[in-house]
């Protein structure tokens, strides 16, 4: 695999300013296909909690698994999770990982129709067992996915201290079915574990979710890298985020690398092309000064696969200064217009429908202005948009939760500087 | 620096930005590189500070000695530090004193702070013959300025271009562009024969071929040449696969029109395209007279006209040449080239024995100065300001506009084809041809100043090489009285025939 990391930014800054943006394209490509650097290990965790039985929904998770477990390439490693009051291995044996291959996905294919709902919900023990077996194999791609219709049913704080002793361990992607769960958990999931959180309304099209989570998952053949962060003396770094395919924050993830620098982790990756937004603050210089803001490396371990320069030049030319780049300007935008969809959301459930208007009329606004036609949309079906120009909208009276719930899971979604216009 | 004079010029990026992430993950398809090329694959060989992009900084100034002047010496005083700090991989940062704290890309590992680039200030020293001093300035992050001085035996050719600030890339603009023109000028056969001035080298081409034979290192890549060679060593930038020798036809060569008597005082102007016939790789250039074309200095009396205005020819032929290369930066490296392309200025002169010929397109400008009087300015400024003077608002009022400083006319892409304006003429009693970007004449807009000026900086002048320390004293005059914008500055002293 090699990586590219380029950086987009006005680099000229008023005389005093101090703040320090720009956005960071890292690319990945490699030989056709990819070829995997390390081994890989798959978990599948299925809720099997009571609730599961209605709506065919457990019918459909076993479709779901089956499918997933066909899509695993061979010689990776793999296990399913049976996700009740506590997690139980439903293959292979407890403590055990299966190599994959015709027989053994056969095996399991087979051991996924025993599965049979009863019991609670238990999101922090079932992940906890998952760590344990992906600690069988240290240095693989780790990826899970888990599946699951209800809220959690633990004590309250026990999710979180799980999540905080296995953050970092593997990667997570959760799907809610149908719409009894809370998109917040499963977003605390995700977030803590670098994966997508999305929802599932249909039991029946599990399967195509599953199947696209796991060749997803198969293109991944780099385990763990990590965005590196340098900045001069008395700067701070602001902020980290990832700003696409889907805004995640992962300033508090910063791992101090030597005095100057920190470590970012951006999870496993394959072919494919993330956009960073980097924000520093720095000691203003005076004009004509030109100070390098910030080195952000693309690395893996100690290989330093790819560099890129984030500069400051103080001038008091205003029209250098006082260009706006494109770049930052729209994932700014588009980092917003999730903060106020889930504010309106918020809301919108305390009751207060003014400030729910007054957000989704910016939402409406803002996906419309940068060509956010998917998000648009979601919003449509939540409040009727009137016009998108000027952010009029009107709550709408009877919203599917089902609708809500989309709106909410994928408010972090973006797309790319001009490509929907 | 300066605003550009119309709209297209301060554009931001936009319009291109569709196209710009149009194939998505693979937009280098639009850009034509791979990704975060600008950001890796430059290698600075032996330029700490030279960044991303600016990988053709180092050699925007090429000595060419003749014979007679001894090969570099001071001259490397600029971009000789710069070498000798790459031997060493760490620096002491001058900003925050930190010790051996710069690295290899020039900054700060402590403070951040750009501890310099080669760039930042550029000596060329030609003996007696010519001198040229580029700086940074106090107020600009980098020297968007650049020129090119080559020597021979009582000739020069001199060329000094200002980036305009406001178009993306300003200094690949001017770097190319003095390169360019300067290398076009030393590749012509100047037409001038048979006019009893044996001891004028006509050709430099062919001091420029020996040079390029023997020690010297030659980069043939027009668009992106990184030269580095020891200072103490002669360099020569060229590219032998573009040289092209103008036509030296005397038939097909400009003529002098009839202008009566040929008194002290009359003024010359090309009124045929003198580089019609001459043939430049990127086309032909015509030289443009004008009503607007300047008169030849009060004090240059003219004998014989046609070897000047053939010189002046060739000089267009030059300026035609770089603009050219300039609007062809608009479709490589960074795309946000082109929404605002690289735009430059450029003013340029040939000296042969006492002909000299100059064009420019911009605000650089060029002064025929001599033991008394005030300066004359050969040029005239393509700029707001000038037009509007021309209208007859009050010089001051104009000069005190923020539009002042607006040009009319730049090298680039989004200019179109050029047509510079050239002026000849020969001296009969010595003095200084000065070229200077307006990082020195904004300082002294009055002529008889700027003489004063010159003139004190010559006469202070003494050691092995006078005219670099008075090219040194007027970048620092400018730095003096604030440094506000990059400064160049060119002296190349012409003497007449007869002494």
């Amino acid at each position: 695999m090699s990586y590219t990391a380029e950086a987009f930014q006005n680099e000229y800054l008023a005389l005093g300013a101090s703040e320090v943006n720009a956005i960071v394209t890292v690319t990945s490509t490699g030989a056709a296909g990819g070829r995997r650097t390390s081994g890989a290990t798959e978990i599948i965790i299925v809720d099997a909690s009571g609730s599961m039985q209605a709506e065919g929904r457990i019918g459909a998770a076993r479709q779901a698994a089956k499918a997933a477990v066909e899509c695993i390439d061979d010689g990776v490693h793999f296990a399913i999770i049976a996700g009740v009051s506590t997690a139980q291995q439903l293959y292979p044996d407890p403590g055990q990982l299966a190599v994959a291959s015709p027989q053994t996905r056969a095996d399991a294919s087979r051991a996924i129709d025993r599965l049979q709902p009863g019991g609670g919900t238990a999101m922090g023990a079932w992940l906890l067992l998952a760590a344990q077996l992906f600690a069988l194999r240290p240095g693989d791609i780790a990826h899970a996915i888990l599946l699951t219709d209800g809220d959690n049913g633990e004590r309250y704080g026990y999710l979180e201290s799980v999540l905080e002793t296995i953050t970092g361990k593997f990667t997570c992607d959760c799907r809610g079915v149908g719409t009894n769960w809370k998109v917040a958990e499963l977003r605390k999931i995700a977030t803590a574990l670098l994966g997508t959180v999305d929802i599932v309304a249909k039991p029946l099209d599990l399967t195509a979710a599953f199947e696209q989570m796991m060749t997803a998952a198969m293109g991944k053949t780099s385990a763990d890298v990590q965005l590196k962060v340098w900045t001069p003396v008395n700067s701070t770094v602001r902020f980290v985020k990832q700003v696409e395919p889907q805004v995640v924050d992962l300033t508090g993830k910063r791992v101090a690398d030597g005095a100057r620098a920190g470590r970012y982790p951006l999870g496993a990756w394959g072919q494919e092309s993330r956009d960073y937004h980097i924000c520093v603050d720095v000691t203003p210089g005076s004009s004509g000064d030109e100070m390098l803001a910030a080195r952000v490396s693309v690395v893996e371990g100690d290989t330093v696969h790819a560099q890129s320069l984030v500069r400051a030049v103080w001038t008091d030319d205003t029209a250098l200064s006082t260009r706006i780049n494109r770049q930052v300007a729209h994932y700014t935008g588009q980092a917003e217009l999730a903060e106020v969809i889930q504010a309106g959301l918020a809301a919108r459930e305390a009751g207060d429908d003014r400030t729910a208007t007054l957000k989704f009329g910016r939402a409406a606004q803002i996906a419309h202005d940068s060509g956010n036609a998917a998000t648009e949309e979601l919003l449509a079906k939540v409040v009727e948009i009137e016009d998108a120009a000027t952010g009029t909208v009107r709550m709408r009276r009877k919203v599917s939760a089902e609708d809500e719930m989309a709106l909410d899971t994928r408010s972090t979604k973006t797309v790319r500087v001009g490509r929907a216009q | 620096m300066r605003e550009a004079g119309t709209a297209p010029m301060i554009l931001t990026e936009c319009t291109a930005c569709a196209d710009e992430r149009a194939a998505g993950a693979a937009f280098c398809e639009v850009c034509g590189r791979e990704l975060g090329e600008g950001e890796l694959a430059v290698t600075l060989p032996a330029s700490p500070g030279a960044a991303p992009g600016d990988a053709a900084d180092a050699d925007a100034t090429t000595e060419l000695p003749a014979s007679t002047s001894t090969a570099a010496s001071d001259s490397a005083a600029g971009s000789g530090a710069a070498v000798e700090r790459s031997a060493k991989d760490w620096m002491d940062c001058p900003h925050c004193q930190a010790e051996r704290a710069v690295g290899a890309d020039g900054y700060c590992e402590e403070c951040g702070m750009l501890a310099g680039r080669p760039r930042d200030h550029l000596e060329a020293d030609g003996g007696a013959v010519a001198a040229a001093v580029s700086d940074r300035g106090r107020r600009h992050h980098r020297n968007e300025d650049a020129m090119w001085l080559a020597v021979g035996a009582a000739a020069a050719d001199v060329v000094v271009c200002d980036g305009v600030s406001a178009s993306f890339d300003p200094d690949a603009a001017s770097d190319i562009a003095a390169r360019t023109a300067g290398e076009l000028l030393a590749a012509a056969q100047h037409p001038v024969t048979g006019d009893g001035n044996g001891e004028v080298t006509t050709d430099l081409s062919a001091v420029a071929d020996e040079l390029a034979a023997a020690e010297t290192t030659v980069v043939a890549d027009p668009d992106k040449t990184t030269v580095v060679t020891d200072p103490d060593e002669t360099t020569v930038v060229t590219d032998p696969d573009k040289t092209t020798v103008v036509s030296a036809d005397p038939d097909r060569t400009a003529v002098l029109p009839e202008t009566g008597s040929g008194s002290g005082d009359e003024t010359v102007e090309l009124t045929t395209a003198a580089a019609d016939d001459d043939e430049t790789p990127d086309g032909p250039a015509p030289a443009e007279s004008g009503s607007g074309a300047p008169g030849v200095p009060r004090n240059g009396l003219i004998e014989e006209p046609t070897p000047a205005i053939a010189i002046a020819g060739v000089v267009a032929a030059a300026i035609a040449g770089a603009a050219a290369a300039v609007a062809s930066l608009a479709h490589t490296g960074d795309p946000r080239r082109a929404t605002s392309n690289p735009a430059c200025t450029i003013v340029a002169a040939a000296v042969r024995g006492p002909h000299v010929g100059f064009g420019w397109v911009g605000d650089s400008r060029a002064y025929w100065l001599t033991a008394e009087g005030p300066a004359e300015q050969l040029t005239e400024d393509d700029s707001w300001a000038r037009h509007v003077i021309a209208m007859g608002v009050d010089p001051k009022v104009a000069m005190n506009d923020p539009k002042a400083h607006a040009i009319t006319a730049w090298l680039g892409a989004d200019f179109g084809p050029v047509t510079p304006r050239v002026g000849a003429f020969t001296v009969t009693e010595p003095g200084w041809l000065v070229l200077c970007s307006d990082g020195l004449w904004n300082y002294l807009p009055d002529p008889a100043a700027f003489a004063d000026v010159v003139r004190a900086a010559l006469n202070a002048s003494s050691g092995t090489s006078p005219l670099l320390t008075a090219a040194r004293a007027l970048v620092t005059y400018a730095n003096e009285a604030g440094g506000a914008d990059n400064i160049t500055v060119a002296l190349v002293p012409v003497r007449p025939a007869d002494e």
